[in-house]
């Protein structure tokens, strides 16, 4: 292993104090959406804190490994990515609608999760191994040949959430190892018109659909115009825009948010948390979290510039990524400008899962900046 | 390491750098657009979907009678409720609870996948039928408590304390008239509820106490309602009319007693009977009123000073007015009478003398100021006011009306413009309420009597009264009496409205007659004309309820002495007029103060009633029969024989045109067919 001492010394210290700063904000927000004004908020904190130290445990322990060590293990960690996602077919534990889990003994996981790691540890080696090639457009279709077998088990696990992460996290970094904005645009763009063009003629001539189940279409129907079901699928979004409206500029004050005290909001403590957030801290507090959110962001964005190897550099981009889409996504379905998709607001919403594997691609990062420099004996 | 490579990945990161920049401007430029300038919109919407303004049910109040008897109250009724999101099969739930309700199965199918949290299925159940529901089982159905509306004394009184609907909206009767005492004013708060309508504790923002209903109680007396009540009920049995009103009133003050028709209805089960019986007859009803009228017209010929007590008039049979020629209901008329007289004999040749005699100025002036042509002012829905002045106005329209035809008034008119008289020319409104409760306040008020106005003075009264009683001793009226008591009346009758042969027959009986206490007024609608004897008919149901009232109500005895007029009863035995000459036999009958109905057209006289034998008080009126067609299947109501000795019971079927079998000694115990049956005429009714 290479380690030593001195590795510590390059660790980028703003990383950890902002993700801390999230998990702290988080803990409070969640506190407040699981009824603290009750006391029924202790298993959660528990739960989330536990998650974060487990998560931490990971990080150190991920640092005595020299992150290069994966790009060896490349083609054995996107088998088992996909033998992963596979088994949950024959072994899930089915969860409202989505089969996600797996359990292994006592810890229950989410595979679609780890793949998220996984696949940005494949697609960076991959992307470096190829990186002087990647102008043409059969180079992008070599590369969605590779994204679309996990992509594609995620969806029939009905997680379109994760599943368009992973295409997210495979457009950011496949572009960043160089790839031409002008090919993704096309090859994104067309694929953007095919799936517009499947569902209108599902709504109109009721054709089947692939992939898809139909509450996910609703929701992404009922993002366009809620009030179409304000009861049914319109109830999430114009509830969250609710709470965040009645938040004006300072908050409803922490534990005072009658959108969330009086559970008018779903999904409060997950998926919902922003909205928890933005009725009880305000613009501020929003703005806050959000300009975090973006300084981690740019912060990951240094390791990359920063960093020793064309796989180190993916990897955080690929981090990067995974951040980005999840912010963008989360923040965006509660304000009304994106479709409910169900995916957390990292290091906030409430889930071990999340977490921990949040916490590992942090853990990545704070590997990569470490090891930046040629280390001299 | 290519460093062409490392220049591209630092231009794109470079690039992240800026789109991240922009991203974040995106989502903070739509945080600004929703928390700081869409954030009242937002605000108010949320204030809305979780403060409720309730309203506070508060307690119908009660009606009473007079001695608090309880007429109209509340009780607690079951409400099937369902809550949908806990029913997983709805069109099973729904044909199983429209086995047991009366909602059929599509409508609650539909009520049953409603998206709310909670749905009615059936308002106020019986405890059998939610029973039955309970039996059933189901998960998701439930009850909530609502208030209905009980009557506990069922149709007594019914149209009078009237109803409320499944809201507890008063419908008809006192329950409209006065619904507003009796709703209370609901209470209301403004509460904070959460998402799934659980009120928060501190979060009531505003409350207003509801106000419970006041309690009313009627001037009605409830045994005074069931005695009416029943002799209407009585009446019907015994003869082929449609319905009847009675109103029993206190002249002094205008208090009603007893306001009661038939037919009648039960208030707990309003909806299973038609309007007609939902119908307050006595207020909301006009007709005819006939003779009773000539109480009014001799009160304004002598309060006016036209006639005196002492003046005579003559009856030659008829009077012309105008190129109308008016009849006596005797051929030849009465002669010279007295003024007592005339009234006494109710002669209509007699009253249109004295009805031209009046200025029609003065005429209509004082009718209107006894309340005809207007109404009376109770406090009761859909009160009619009659017809003064159907529309042109000459002698002959005067002249009619003097006797009581060609205007039309209400029962309760009636009664109060009577009342008037009986009370020494004081006009009252009639008082239906007596006072009201205020249960918040603990407060009674008391309901005062209401005088309009003198319309005659006490001296006129007390005449007219004079003529009532005399009437009631020696005149048409004189069938009409109780032990002990003097009493004063006047009949009337008129043919009912857009029927021939059919009348309505009325009676306005003054206890005592001197003093009066009591006044009943009893009409009994549509009326067959073979017992068109108000003697038969009216009178008899006056004289049981009056003797009931008297004893109930602890009615004086006369102050003075009987008047001493005893003026010997008239009897003649019919004979038998079969073959004869109908022209002959009427001029015969007609100069023995008898009155002749001639029915078909013929020769001879093929068949009679009464039968021969019979004995009659003049006036009666005999019916000759000259065309077989108008008897054969002439179908007549049987009279009620029992309880009559052999001899009476003989005279009194005989009087309708029937036979009696059978011997008895003694009283009759039972005939047939039984009374109020209706056969055929001529036929013969079994005796034992």
């Amino acid at each position: 292993m290479h380690w030593n001492k001195k590795l510590l010394k390059h660790i980028n210290i703003y990383i950890p104090i902002l993700v801390l700063s999230l998990i702290i904000i988080g803990l409070f927000v969640i506190s407040s959406a699981t009824g603290m004004a009750d006391g029924n908020h202790q298993p959660f904190i528990r739960t989330q804190i536990a998650a974060a130290v487990l998560g931490i445990i990971l990080i150190i322990l991920l640092l005595f490994m020299d992150y290069r060590i994966f790009k060896d293990y490349d083609i054995i960690i996107y088998i088992l990515t996909i033998i992963m996602l596979g088994f949950i077919f024959i072994l899930g534990v089915t969860v409202s609608g989505g089969r996600r889990w797996l359990s292994i003994g006592p810890v229950n996981f989410q595979p679609s999760e780890v793949s998220k790691i996984f696949m940005i540890l494949f697609l960076a080696s991959y992307l470096d191994r190829n990186r002087n090639k990647l102008n043409s457009l059969k180079e992008l279709f070599k590369g969605l040949l590779f994204i679309l077998p996990p992509f594609i088990l995620i969806i029939l696990q009905n997680d379109l959430g994760t599943a368009l992460v992973l295409m997210f996290i495979f457009v950011v970094m496949y572009y960043g190892a160089g790839g031409k904005l002008k090919h993704i645009l096309l090859v994104f763009g067309g694929g953007f018109l095919i799936v517009v063009l499947i569902i209108t003629s599902h709504v109109i001539f009721e054709t089947p659909l692939p992939f898809l189940q139909q509450y996910q279409l609703n929701r992404l129907i009922a993002f366009v115009n809620p009030a179409i079901d304000p009861f049914g699928i319109g109830y999430n979004i114009i509830q969250s825009k609710i709470a965040v409206g009645s938040g004006l500029i300072a908050g409803r004050g922490f534990l005072s948010g009658p959108q969330n005290q009086l559970n008018f909001l779903p999904e409060k403590h997950t998926d919902f948390i922003f909205a928890v957030l933005g009725e009880e801290f305000g613009f501020i507090g929003v703005a806050v979290v959000l300009i975090i959110y973006l300084l981690l962001l740019l912060q990951i964005l240094k390791v990359a510039a920063r960093a020793k190897d064309g796989f180190g550099q993916l990897i955080t981009i690929g981090v990067m990524g995974l951040f980005l889409f999840h912010v963008l996504e989360n923040v965006g379905m509660v304000l009304g400008i994106m479709p409910i998709t169900g995916i957390p607001l990292p290091f906030i919403s409430y889930g071990g899962s999340s977490m921990v594997i949040s916490l590992i691609a942090i853990g990545l990062v704070i590997n990569i900046n470490m090891r930046r420099k040629k280390i001299i004996f | 390491m290519a460093d062409k490579y490392h220049v591209i990945i630092k231009e794109r990161i470079k690039l992240f750098f800026i789109f991240l920049l922009v991203l974040l401007m995106i989502l903070i430029g739509r945080l600004v657009w929703i928390q700081v300038l869409q954030n009242d919109y937002y605000g108010s919407m949320a204030l809305n979907q979780r403060v409720r303004d309730l309203s506070l049910e508060t307690n119908r109040g009660n009606i009473y009678d007079l001695n608090g008897k309880e007429l109209a109250v509340n009780k607690k009724s079951k409400t099937v409720i369902a809550f949908p999101e806990q029913i997983n099969d709805p069109a099973n739930v729904a044909s199983l609870l429209a086995g047991v309700l009366s909602i059929d199965e599509v409508n609650i199918r539909r009520r049953l996948k409603r998206d709310s949290f909670l749905v009615y299925i059936e308002r106020k159940v019986t405890e059998e039928q939610y029973r039955e529901v309970e039996e059933l089982n189901l998960p998701g159905i439930s009850y909530i408590y609502e208030d209905e509306r009980l009557y506990p004394q069922d149709n007594l009184a019914g149209q009078v304390v009237g109803f409320a609907g499944i809201d507890n909206y008063g419908l008809e009767g006192i329950e409209l008239s006065y619904n507003n005492e009796l709703t209370g004013v609901p209470g209301r708060t403004l509460q904070e509820q959460d998402a799934v309508g659980r009120s928060i504790p501190d979060g009531i923002m505003d409350y207003i106490p509801p106000q419970e209903g006041n309690d009313i109680f009627l001037t009605i007396d409830e045994v005074t309602q069931y005695y009416a009540e029943r002799e209407l009920e009585r009446a019907k049995e015994r003869h082929d009319i449609s319905g009847g009103s009675i109103v029993v009133m206190r002249p002094e003050d205008g208090s009603i007693l007893a306001l009661a028709n038939k037919p009648d209805f039960n208030p707990n089960y309003f909806s299973e009977y038609t309007q007609n019986n939902w119908r307050n007859k006595a207020v909301q009803d006009s007709f005819e009123p006939g003779s009773i009228f000539k109480i009014f017209t001799a009160a304004l010929a002598l309060e006016n000073g036209y006639y005196d007590m002492n003046d005579y008039f003559s009856d030659p049979g008829h009077v012309n007015v105008g190129r109308e020629r008016i009849h006596s209901w005797r051929r030849g008329g009465h002669g010279w009478q007295s003024f007592r007289d005339i009234f006494a004999n109710s002669s209509n040749p007699g009253f249109v003398k004295m009805g031209l005699s009046i200025d029609s100025d003065e005429y209509l002036d004082g009718l209107r100021s006894f309340n005809f042509g207007n109404k009376t002012g109770v406090q009761f829905p859909g009160e009619a006011s009659g017809i003064l002045v159907p529309g042109q106005y000459t002698d002959i329209e005067q002249a009619t009306m003097s006797f009581g035809h060609g205007l039309t008034t209400t029962p309760i008119q009636l009664a109060t413009a009577v009342a008037a008289v009986a009370n020494g020319g004081y006009l009252y409104e009639p008082r239906l309420i007596d006072r009201i409760y205020n249960k918040e306040e603990a407060e009674e008020e008391i309901i005062e009597p209401k005088k309009i106005r003198q319309v005659i003075s006490e001296d006129t009264a007390n005449k007219v009264i004079d003529l009532m009683i005399n009437a009631v001793a020696t005149g048409t009226g004189s069938s009409a009496g109780i032990d002990g008591y003097l009493v004063g009346g006047k009949t009337g009758t008129s043919r009912h409205y857009g029927e021939e042969d059919r009348y309505d027959t009325s009676f306005v009986g003054l206890i005592p007659g001197d003093n009066p206490e009591l006044l009943i007024y009893i009409v009994l609608y549509d009326l067959e004309d073979e017992n068109y004897y108000a003697s038969e008919n009216v009178v008899p149901v006056f004289n049981s309820l009056a003797e009931n009232l008297v004893r109930h109500l602890d009615i004086s005895t006369a102050n003075q002495p009987f008047p001493d007029i005893n003026i010997p009863e008239k009897n003649i035995t019919i004979e038998n007029y079969k073959d004869r000459d109908p022209k002959h036999i009427e001029e015969a009958l007609r100069n023995r103060d008898l009155n002749v109905k001639l029915i078909g057209e013929g020769e001879k006289i093929l068949a009679q009633t009464p039968l021969p034998g019979t004995i009659i008080n003049e006036e009666s009126t005999v019916r000759l029969y000259l065309d077989n067609e108008y008897y054969e299947s002439k179908k007549v109501v049987v009279p009620d024989l029992r309880g009559l000795s052999a001899h009476k019971a003989e005279q009194r079927a005989w009087r309708f045109g029937f036979k009696t079998n059978g011997i008895i000694s003694g009283s009759v115990q039972s005939q047939n067919p039984s009374p109020g049956e209706r056969i055929d005429i001529f036929s013969s009714i079994n005796i034992k």
